[in-house]
């Protein structure tokens, strides 16, 4: 167990008929913006997942993933739990399942002289994890 | 005389006891006080506080309770200068200058005489906001955090400008992890237990070693390791390895701090990691003696950043247990050092 294995919670990995929800944490030490937020990868028993129409809730709102580099304006608690819900007919198989997420979070007040970039700090989770059938919809989230 | 440095705790030390929800605020300065470990006491505010930088009356009644039934004080608000939180581009100066004035006013609100700044704070940024810390009455310290150092231009700026400017309510906040003799430990086990290989550990290490001894630039040396070790083509974390030795370890003699040492408003005693009472890779008796001797007078927070990087099969070491025997090597130490 370390810190970055925060991103994957045990608890709240559902599935329904229309996709599954994972719940996440934010693998860093502060409260950050979902702009500076990136869901790399997510992959399930070893294959990849399409987050194209992924969506996070977060704090009672639901936001697109491809839509967080705009919202430098919403912050994401670093002691809350986000629900990431991917969308997939028919849902997947209860039971338990190799999980494997990829986040690159923006270091906002790290930068390179003379460059406007800012570093992307990049963590990596892999767990198996026991899946439930739930209710679909995107569930409690937060503390 | 004997050293007026007053120890003390950044919450930040705990990060992983107030993440995984084992510990809320509220248990960790309860913690703080009964086990001993303050005065001082710090926080960030964009960890702690929910909502930051804005702070509703009733959560600042609360938290100055909640210090004074636990006969603590607060030392520091770290504050973050966050420039590229925009996906498009960088903030204005404008933007940021509202974004740290917020920051200065929390701090007032909870009780914090200092505000922690970052680097992203230029000169003009700093005098643009000293009115504002004066009115309220908060002091700016920019942290001088590895791989920076007092010497290097970027701070340097800031101390012309500290300098022309004079006033008591502009200074740095010296982060110890920028004055270490050797990469630590549980860092090098925390990336060889995420696949980094034992070649590329000690193609980093020497570049490192050498890097000190040679008195390199840090900036320069990391770029050049980090695109060599990228071509030795390994493990994801290789380059992350590379980067973050020269991120969190620097070179700087601890002497040098003396070049700063009226302008220090604060100090994270930065640790690693404890091993038979003595950090091995922070030289804390040659710290404390320069920052003692130095007259600084303030807040010392110990700042424990190992649980970064411990991932050991047993689990992570106890924070509040790390602090605890920080505090006792600080508190070793400078008894040794006696009157002066």
């Amino acid at each position: 167990m370390s810190f970055r294995d925060g991103m994957l919670q045990e608890e709240g990995f559902e599935t329904d008929d229309e996709g599954f929800t994972l719940t996440i944490g934010l693998p860093r030490y502060r409260s950050l913006p979902l702009s500076c937020v990136n869901v790399q990868r997510l992959s399930l028993d070893g294959e990849e997942c399409d987050l194209s129409t992924a969506v996070l809730h977060l704090d009672g709102r639901d936001h697109e993933l491809r839509r967080l580099p705009d919202l430098y304006q919403e912050w994401w608690f670093v002691a809350d739990r986000a629900r990431l819900r991917v969308r997939r007919p028919g849902g997947i198989p209860p039971g338990e399942h190799d999980v494997e997420l990829v986040m690159g979070l923006r270091v906002p007040y790290i930068f390179m002289e003379g460059k406007s970039e800012c570093p992307i700090d990049v963590t990596r989770c892999r767990k198996r994890l026991r899946c439930v059938a739930g209710r679909g919809t995107a569930g409690s989230a937060g503390r | 005389m004997t050293s007026n440095l007053r120890l003390g705790v950044t919450l930040y030390s705990f990060t992983p006891e107030f993440h995984s929800h084992r510990y809320d605020l509220e248990q960790l300065v309860e913690e703080v006080g009964q086990r001993g470990l303050g005065p001082g006491l710090e926080i960030v505010g964009y960890q702690s506080i929910k909502g930051f930088p804005k702070v509703s009356d009733e959560f600042a009644d609360r938290f100055r309770g909640l210090l004074e039934r636990n006969r603590l004080a607060p030392s520091c608000l770290g504050g973050n200068v966050d420039i590229g939180i925009r996906s498009d581009r960088m903030l204005t100066q404008e933007e940021l200058r509202a974004a740290v004035e917020a920051q200065i006013v929390a701090a007032r609100r909870l009780g914090f005489p200092v505000l922690r700044l970052q680097y992203s704070a230029t000169p003009d940024l700093l005098e643009e906001l000293l009115p504002v810390a004066e009115r309220e009455d908060v002091r700016l310290g920019v942290e001088i955090h590895a791989p920076h150092s007092v010497a290097h231009p970027t701070i340097q700026r800031l101390r012309e400008r500290f300098e022309r400017l004079g006033s008591p309510y502009l200074g740095f906040v010296p982060d110890f992890g920028a004055s270490t003799t050797g990469i630590p430990k549980v860092f090098l086990d925390g990336y060889r237990r995420r696949g980094v290989s034992e070649e590329v550990v000690a193609t980093v290490v020497d570049a490192w070693q050498e890097a000190r001894l040679q008195r390199k630039d840090p900036f320069q040396v990391r770029k050049r390791l980090s695109e060599r070790v990228e071509a030795m083509g390994g493990a994801a974390y290789d380059v992350a390895l590379a980067w973050h030795a020269f991120e969190y370890f620097g070179h700087q003699a601890p002497g040098d701090w003396l070049e700063i040492m009226p302008r220090v408003v604060h100090v994270h005693a930065k640790f690693f990691e404890i091993e038979g009472g003595v950090e091995p890779s922070v030289p804390y008796p040659d710290l404390l003696r320069v920052f003692s001797e130095g007259g600084y007078g303030g807040h010392l927070s110990s700042e424990y950043e190992g649980w970064q990087w411990d991932e050991r099969p047993e689990g992570l070491a106890d924070g509040l247990a790390m602090v605890e025997a920080h505090q006792r090597l600080c508190r070793g130490v400078l008894a040794r050092l006696g009157p002066r």
